[in-house]
């Protein structure tokens, strides 16, 4: 049994075509749209009934009418690293809602990790449950196969001023002294664990600054052979698996301001939890558990 | 809507109990996240840049 945002890091990977009945937000858009596997976004105990009876009303996205394009998205800027996905899908989100994007443009091949918080950041700020990337997703090799025949129901334009409006709505603090870093969400990889490994040897964290580093189960065992861990704990912080601050409710005391890698975080944290967030790269918040102080910025 | 005259709008909907009630609406244009966007306890919105945040239903 796994209790991860990511299942699909750590073996649950189904293939394309596959029905599913997934709740968690992240995970359902990385199903759809990533792995071409089908799921709407279940509640608990749909969940639970699914699981015991191996069924799922055969309905929204199970079906191939409900999988095709409404939007196209322009990206006219490059969008690579992970807080520039991140921004991008806080963006999207906030506009397009529950319907279907289709991104063309400016974008760098992305990998796992970055599709992941594209995805997560897409999920809060709106309802998106799929969207193409055609040449990179499974149902899409072309913007043409992405709406198979459905009208646009709207062009939409990601430039400089669209990235900088997302990443000002979700940095909502107004103090730079930070009392916590929340690294992984959605969980982190093995490679993102190892970048913030990396970036903490040899260092020491504020001592009034707590750093939580998220990741499944499996994963924190592998970090802990590959001795991950154990640079992470060298240097204040601490390595958790199967939970999180938005879904545990727990913070470390007295925490009022925070940083996070992570739009989704950023973004329920402060509504969740009444404390005020930053939002950057992981370097950003790296640097930010080590001085105390966030001094990040949009580049 | 508290500078218009009230007006009826029927929402139609399957019935899980019965019964009636009536009652003043809150209305915004803009989605509730039912996840992180309410307090479950006081019913409050707290998505913080919502229209209505600070309210209960």
């Amino acid at each position: 049994m796994h209790a991860t945002c990511t299942p699909y890091q750590v073996g649950n990977v189904p293939v394309l075509g596959e029905h599913c009945a997934w709740m968690e937000s992240s995970a359902v858009v990385y199903c759809n749209s990533v792995l071409g596997a089908r799921t709407n976004t279940e509640g608990k105990e749909s969940t639970g009934a699914a699981a015991l009876t191996g069924r799922i009303p055969y309905w929204g996205f199970h079906l191939d009418i409900n999988r095709r394009g409404t939007h196209l998205v322009e990206v006219a800027i490059p969008v690579e690293d992970i807080m520039d996905w991140g921004l991008l899908g806080y963006w999207l989100g906030e506009i397009v809602q529950d319907e279907i994007p289709v991104l063309t443009g400016a974008l760098i091949r992305p990998m796992l990790i970055k599709l992941k918080h594209f995805g997560a950041a897409a999920s809060s700020s709106g309802g998106v449950e799929m969207y193409h990337l055609p040449g990179t997703t499974p149902e899409a090799r072309s913007v043409e196969e992405a709406f198979a025949g459905r009208p646009i129901a709207d062009t939409l334009h990601f430039g400089p001023s669209e990235r900088r409006r997302a990443y000002e709505n979700l940095n909502c603090a107004s103090e730079r002294k930070i009392d916590f870093v929340m690294l992984g969400c959605p969980h982190n990889s093995i490679e993102q664990v190892w970048l913030i490994a990396s970036l903490v040897e040899g260092r020491r964290l504020n001592p009034d600054t707590a750093l939580w580093v998220h990741t499944p189960r499996a994963l924190r065992d592998t970090a802990e052979r590959n001795g991950y861990v154990r640079m992470i704990e060298e240097a204040g912080g601490v390595v958790m698996s199967d939970t999180c601050p938005a879904i545990s409710r727990h913070l470390p005391k007295g925490v009022r301001t925070f940083a996070t890698d992570s739009a989704k975080q950023a973004h329920y944290l402060p509504a969740i939890s009444g404390v005020q967030a930053w939002f950057g790269s992981v370097r950003d918040c790296v640097e930010a558990a080590i001085t105390g102080t966030w001094n990040g910025r949009l580049q | 809507m508290s500078d218009a005259a009230p007006r009826t709008i029927v929402l139609h909907g399957r019935r899980v109990v019965g019964g009636s009630a009536e009652g003043e609406a809150l209305v915004t244009r803009q989605t509730i996240s039912g996840w992180g966007g309410i307090n479950e306890r006081d019913g409050t919105i707290i998505e913080r840049r919502h229209e209505l945040r600070g309210q209960s239903f």
